[in-house]
């Protein structure tokens, strides 16, 4: 099953946390290979869930089952297993089967509103504050998601364990530079993998994640060292920026703290107002990260021309999501999550589908320059110099320079990812000749996508490992 | 005057200092304009920690600031084909007879060739890349994509057929119109060619009786492959209708799919 972000029309009774939030919290790989096999229904008895916490009895090993408790809100967990390491792999699969929607909405039992009684009421009113500054927002229906100075404890214990994870971040950028890059420690697993794990537990598991994917660069090509280097820059940018939250814009300080990790209740992003259009599946592209398989679907609004990210996470043995094909055009709202661009969304209620009708109805108006294309992606970076990729749909030949594949027209040429799948289809479909593209920009390159041709839309974009995933329906 | 340092150069000295550790070496000044602005509004007290606000910047400025490169020349295309090409649903027919059903292939391709057609663009270096050790198929797969399978191929020589014997010997040439026969006992010939209704009886009746059970899974496999199209749709429905109880129900869903899948093969390749 798949953490489709899908909801209808019923307003989602309780918030619910995705699969990378919860695997993002594990303290070790092992901890979710022991995660998974519990995270089945059959092996709960109890369960339940409600705006607070999460709880269930888990059958283990002992005679008695493990009672175990997470607070989804203040972000703690308890379980009678006597595992030292939390969250321990009870936790994490009682997250995952919530994850799921296999956690029914219930009153908590005894042994849960015990613990839950002596942990600081995240709900609790705040003595009176004084008026806040009359900034406007950028987007005044987006909910914000910059911690504010709230005088509970549990808020303020999170801010400032993010604040101590991205100080010893910068620490540890500087000693790299320091040191230099040749350095072999940076050629040790263990080295970004520690690192990785200290900012889980400061609760900025989205920079856990870059560091991560920044491990496999050292050593993986010629210009490694560039490539790595770049991203020492954009971490030390987030960490800097992640520590003066409450000096940025507003829409500038919401994508700082999505990006470190802070995580952002579904509820909210669908309390904000809806955009509503008919939205062209563009491309799709899937990626594994760490241990979970990510599928980007790209959509753009028929109207509006904008773009829209609709994500869409699997562990092993799950399955993505499937029903945004590539090609069709969902006339649906959507709820865009908080930041500068606004790219990430989650898909609310549909009012119909159909497919393309062919290349020249839509696309024709959508792609754009080589030249222009630079531009937005040039615009889109100013506006949030982190991201690592961004959609872009052009009108470009294939061509090749110097043993690498590059896309040309007559305003300029921008090169392909090196090795990267799709390049012989796209070659293919456009015989050489100027198509319309839809690609990812990404600081490597441009990742083809999508050829969109007269008479069918052929979908290039990376796929994800089928043994790694479930069959799909 | 000396000539202003461009960013990307600034960039290498950045990288170079970076390699070595700035225990080693002292990082570059930056550029004046926007970068050094950013360096005196915020000055950092050691050297490591002056180049990771410089990389940063410059970071930002060179990503933001992307530019396309001089447009180059395109590739000369290939030549022209005439046939037109596989309907849309035929690629996702093609990939369903890969995954469930790839002892359809070869008669898929033939039959694109037959009714004058050449494969979709999109299915040209899956069907080379699948065919490379298979000097046949591959040879098969050149004619069905036309003067752009060999196009594909000068650019990505990987999509070249590897096998040990040509495809342009004489006895593969003369094999790639061929449809490969498959095994099939004597028993079940006579069934290639008889009326629908008699086929789908005989195969209805044995797999209800259980007279046909997992062993003999193959050889009908090879039987539906090679029956007379016209009695596919019959036996498809007579298979599908077996009871439910039978032991071979199972073996009975699997051919009514078979031969579904065959006979949607055919008539979207031939009516399209």
């Amino acid at each position: 099953m798949s953490t489709v972000e899908l909801v209808t029309d019923a307003a989602v009774p309780v918030p619910v946390w995705q699969v990378e939030q919860v695997l993002a919290l594990a303290p070790r790989p092992s901890s979710v290979s022991a995660a998974q096999p519990l995270a089945v229904p059959t092996r709960w008895a109890g369960t339940g869930c409600d705006d607070r916490a999460v709880w269930g009895r888990c059958t283990g090993g002992s005679a008695e089952p493990y009672e175990c408790v997470v607070d989804h809100v203040g972000v703690a967990f308890r379980c009678s297993c006597p595992s030292r390491i939390l969250p321990c792999k009870h936790a994490l699969a009682l997250l995952l089967l919530w994850a799921r929607g296999q956690v029914p909405s219930g009153e908590p039992p005894g042994y849960a509103t015990t613990w839950l009684a002596h942990r600081p009421d995240p709900t609790a009113t705040a003595p009176p504050q004084p008026a806040p500054d009359p900034k406007p927002k950028n987007t005044a229906t987006s909910p914000s998601v910059v911690p504010d100075r709230d005088p509970t404890s549990t808020r303020d214990d999170r801010v400032a364990r993010m604040a101590a994870g991205l100080a010893e971040l910068d620490r540890w950028l500087d000693d790299r530079l320091r040191t230099g890059l040749a350095d072999p420690v940076l050629a040790q697993y263990t080295t970004w993998d520690g690192l990785a794990a200290r900012l889980i537990d400061a609760q900025v598991g989205g920079l856990a994640n870059r560091v991560r994917r920044l491990a496999g660069m050292v050593g993986a090509h010629p210009d490694w060292h560039q490539h790595v280097l770049a991203e020492l820059g954009s971490l030390h940018l987030l960490a800097t920026a992640g520590r003066q939250l409450g000096l940025l814009p507003p829409s500038l300080a919401d994508s700082v703290a999505a990006t470190i990790g802070w995580q952002v209740r579904q509820a909210d992003v669908l309390a904000g107002v809806p955009h509503t259009d008919h939205w062209a599946v563009m491309g799709r592209s899937d990626t594994r990260e760490d241990r979970i398989e990510v599928r980007r679907s790209w959509l753009r609004g028929l109207r509006s021309g904008e773009w829209a990210m609709v994500l869409s996470f699997a562990a092993y043995g799950q399955s993505l999501d499937e029903t945004l094909a590539v090609g069709s055009v969902v006339h649906a709202d959507l709820f865009r999550y908080p930041g500068a661009l606004g790219l990430r969304v989650l898909l609310g209620p549909r009012h119909g589908d159909w497919s393309f009708e062919g290349e020249v109805i839509f696309v024709n108006d959508m792609a754009s320059s080589v030249a222009a294309a630079c531009a937005q992606v040039g615009a889109a970076i100013a506006a949030e110099p982190w991201i690592e990729r961004y959609p872009v749909c052009v009108r470009a030949a294939p061509a090749r320079r110097q043993n690498r594949w590059l896309l040309t027209d007559s305003t300029g040429s921008v090169p392909l990812v090196d090795g990267v799948t799709g390049i012989a289809a796209l070659l293919a479909c456009s015989g050489g000749q100027s198509v319309a593209i839809t690609a990812e920009w990404t600081p490597f390159g441009l990742v083809p996508l999508t050829v969109h041709l007269a008479d069918r839309v052929v979908d290039i974009g990376p796929t994800a490992d089928p043994s790694f995933l479930a069959a799909s329906a | 005057m000396s000539t202003p340092m461009l960013v990307d150069e600034y960039w290498n000295q950045m990288v170079t200092v970076a390699l070595l550790g700035t225990d080693r070496r002292d990082p570059p000044e930056p550029p004046s304009g926007g970068l050094a602005d950013i360096a005196a509004d915020d000055p950092q007290p050691t050297p490591s920690q002056r180049l990771l606000q410089q990389v940063a910047a410059t970071t930002v400025v060179r990503r933001a600031g992307l530019l396309p490169g001089e447009p180059i020349a395109t590739v000369a295309p290939p030549a022209d084909d005439v046939r037109p090409i596989t309907p849309a649903a035929a690629t996702a027919t093609w990939r369903r007879i890969i995954s469930d059903w790839p002892v359809l292939e070869d008669e898929w391709v033939l039959t694109v060739v037959r009714v004058g057609r050449r494969l979709a663009p999109e299915l040209v270096s899956p069907l080379l890349a699948r065919y490379r050790t298979d000097a046949t198929r591959h040879a098969r797969a050149l004619v069905a994509a036309g003067p752009l399978g060999g196009w594909m191929i000068d650019w990505s020589p990987r999509l070249a057929c590897a096998a040990k014997q040509a495809s342009n010997t004489p006895a593969v040439v003369e094999m790639v119109a061929e449809l490969p026969s498959l095994a099939i006992v004597p028993e079940f010939e006579p069934l290639l060619t008889a009326a629908p209704a008699e086929a789908a009886r005989t195969l209805a009746a044995g797999l209800s009786a259980a007279q046909f059970g997992t062993a003999h899974r193959a050889v009908l496999v090879n039987l539906l492959a090679r029956i007379a199209p016209a009695s596919l749709p019959a036996v498809a429905k007579a298979i599908g209708r077996v009871d439910a109880s039978s032991p071979s129900i199972g073996l009975a869903f699997a051919l009514a799919d078979l031969a579904q899948l065959r006979y949607h093969m055919l008539t979207e390749l031939e009516s399209a």
